[in-house]
């Protein structure tokens, strides 16, 4: 389609333009999967996450980043037949904006509508004409809830001159002081970076990998995708945050193209909060530099932080983790068998050497010692790691193991008993403690024979102790 | 050899005859693989000092065995079993060090011919310092004769 000439006015263009906004485009339905993800993931691990983070707490779901759901809304829409100014004949991606409604999971299944929302037009700083589409893309997810909703902002401008775009924004303003956000460098953007971007985001734009397209457009070269930037900066976000918080929206505006091969800084910097609602919300500055330490985009996000982590409150966070260790609802099962001989060698390990005849194995009957449920624990047998919920507490840990057993039996354990185990997460509190703030959590282990009868139940109880003047 | 004291004779405030064990860092890896607790501050050093100790420390759990096997040694030759054991750790031990498992007769009751002993527990180590606690109970089954 084309709308529109170079030549004409602006506001003529724009009565014109306007015409686009009523079109809406459908995606088709797609299942979030566990290879999508690793390939959005894999476009992004220039910021230096490793393998082993991406893969963290094996057996959890995989951490969907959070704009994944539409890493370039230019780049959806187009892909959805969505129409477009042709002229003036160069577009640039303008900027992008994440609203992030809900976490989105592997298995998810994601639908989502674009729409054009805005066109409009004026003359450039240097005089060009220049028209800039608005579009807007909202996903749900299989229970029809909304996960997010992506802006992106389309600009056309006339191919006359051939510097690279300007700045729609005038100098970037200097840092206040505020809380820096841990920043990231990419010494030398690469093809491979792009190619891995194109692969994970379908945005085939040749500008971004063939150079005689770029030249052609007036760039010294392949430029980098203005949502890889974002993507970037929002990794930078997330990690900083950690499960400290998570972020609510990122606007960012592309207002230098960066072409591949230079050096790029990812920063932000915490500027002021609003802590009137019972999620307290940060609002940071973000932006990238070039090598010459110019700004190649600007942007805001929105934080929300998690009420425990708000500034001055030093909790545990007690209440997450009753909910991450499933207290009071979730049951783990286990079988495990009294062997003979490993009673034989639980015997001969507390002995020590000082009753040689322990180490006899026993007849199948005979009682295994009051401890030996220890050896039929999940958690200590690292059947069960439900570890990995702890890393949600942000303090820094300097002390802990088991605070108490119990044990009650109906009948002693004998060797040759089959056991199945139930686990559960009987509590989770806090205490003041000599050595920092206590974290304790109890599980309940409930010991039952192969005909069914209550053996023994065991009460573990482990601590952790956390200075909480200290972040991990 | 000394007898283990006769249940039917023993009164609150009666103790057991302690148990004195100086666990080795062999033990504690033996303990490890044994209870299958392979948690590295057992035994490994440098993973302790960067835990804050000075070396290896005992397995809490180690500590409740050598109270299990006190209890055992006093009970199993007159038909008495573990029914109930509750340790708490107040402080670490490490290898090397004597530590002595103590045990004290806090309630005896007989209910349907079988005797119920309760126990208070404790475990000094060689500093004098009280690093376990616990408590416990011992059911002693009727003997042939009673049950008729």
């Amino acid at each position: 389609m084309t709308v529109g000439a170079a030549t004409r006015a602006p506001e003529t263009l724009s009565a014109e333009l306007r015409r686009l906004g009523s079109w809406v485009g459908t995606a088709p339905r797609r299942e979030v999967t566990a290879e999508s993800v690793a390939r959005f993931r894999s476009a992004l691990r220039a910021a230096g996450s490793s393998g082993a983070e991406d893969t963290a707490g094996a057996g959890a779901a995989m951490a969907v980043p959070p704009t994944y759901f539409c890493p370039d809304p230019v780049a959806e829409v187009l892909a959805m037949g969505l129409p477009r100014p042709t002229e003036p004949a160069h577009s640039i991606d303008g900027g992008s904006e994440w609203r992030l409604i809900r976490p989105v999971q592997v298995g998810d299944v994601l639908t989502s509508v674009g729409q054009v929302v805005d066109v409009t037009s004026r003359f450039a700083r240097d005089g060009r004409p220049l028209v800039r589409t608005t579009v807007e893309v909202r996903t749900w997810n299989q229970d029809g809830a909304l996960v997010g909703v992506a802006t992106g902002a389309i600009v056309n401008v006339d191919p006359s001159s051939s510097t690279t775009p300007r700045s729609d924004v005038s100098g970037s303003p200097e840092p206040k002081p505020g809380a820096a956000v841990p920043s990231l460098t990419i010494e030398r953007t690469t093809m491979d970076d792009i190619v891995r971007w194109t692969a994970a985001t379908g945005d085939f734009s040749p500008v971004h990998y063939d150079r005689a397209v770029a030249e052609e457009r007036g760039f010294a070269g392949p430029l980098v995708n203005g949502p890889w930037k974002s993507a970037m900066l929002m990794q930078m976000l997330t990690k900083w945050l950690g499960d400290r918080g998570r972020v609510e929206h990122l606007r960012c505006r592309y207002v230098r193209a960066d072409v591949v091969g230079g050096r790029l800084t990812f920063s932000g910097e915490a500027k002021a909060s609003h802590d009137t609602e019972q999620e307290p919300r940060l609002e940071c500055e973000v932006w990238v530099e070039d090598e010459s330490g110019r700004r190649t985009v600007t942007g805001s996000a929105t934080v929300s932080m998690r009420p425990a982590f708000a500034k001055g409150v030093r909790e545990l966070p007690v209440d997450e983790l009753k909910e991450a260790l499933g207290v009071g609802r979730v049951t783990h099962e286990f079988a495990y068998r009294v062997d003979p001989n490993d009673v034989a060698r639980f015997r001969a390990a507390v002995a020590g050497g000082n009753h040689p005849a322990e180490g006899m194995t026993p007849l199948p009957g005979e009682t295994a010692p009051p401890t030996f449920y220890a050896a039929l624990d999940p958690v200590e047998r690292r059947d069960l790691l439900l570890e990995g919920c702890l890393d949600i507490v942000p303090f820094r840990k300097v002390g802990g193991g088991n605070a108490f057993n119990e044990v009650v039996y109906e009948r002693p354990l004998v060797a040759g008993d089959r056991i199945t185990v139930r686990t559960s997460y009987e509590d989770v509190y806090e205490r003041p403690g000599r050595s920092g703030r206590l974290l304790f959590r109890v599980r309940v282990n409930k010991l039952v024979d192969s005909s069914g009868s209550l053996v023994a139940t065991t009460r573990m109880g482990h601590v952790l102790a956390y200075d909480l003047e200290a972040t991990s | 050899m000394t007898r283990p004291a006769l249940v039917e004779t023993m009164e609150p405030g009666d103790e057991l005859r302690p148990l004195v064990r100086v666990p080795t860092r062999e033990q504690c890896v033996r303990y490890a693989g044994a209870a299958n607790d392979f948690s590295p501050i057992h035994f490994d050093d440098a993973h302790a000092r960067r835990r804050g100790f000075d070396q290896i420390i005992v397995h809490g759990l180690l500590k409740a065995a050598f109270l299990g096997d006190l209890l055992e040694t006093w009970s199993a030759p007159q038909a008495g079993w573990v029914q109930r054991l509750s340790t708490q750790y107040r402080g670490t031990d490490v290898p090397g060090q004597p530590l002595i498992c103590r045990a004290r007769v806090a309630n005896t009751a007989v209910t349907d011919g079988r005797r119920r002993v309760d126990l208070e527990l404790w475990i000094d180590n060689a500093r004098g310092e009280t690093t376990t606690r616990g408590t416990a109970t011992v059911v002693f089954e009727p003997k042939a004769e009673e049950r008729r």
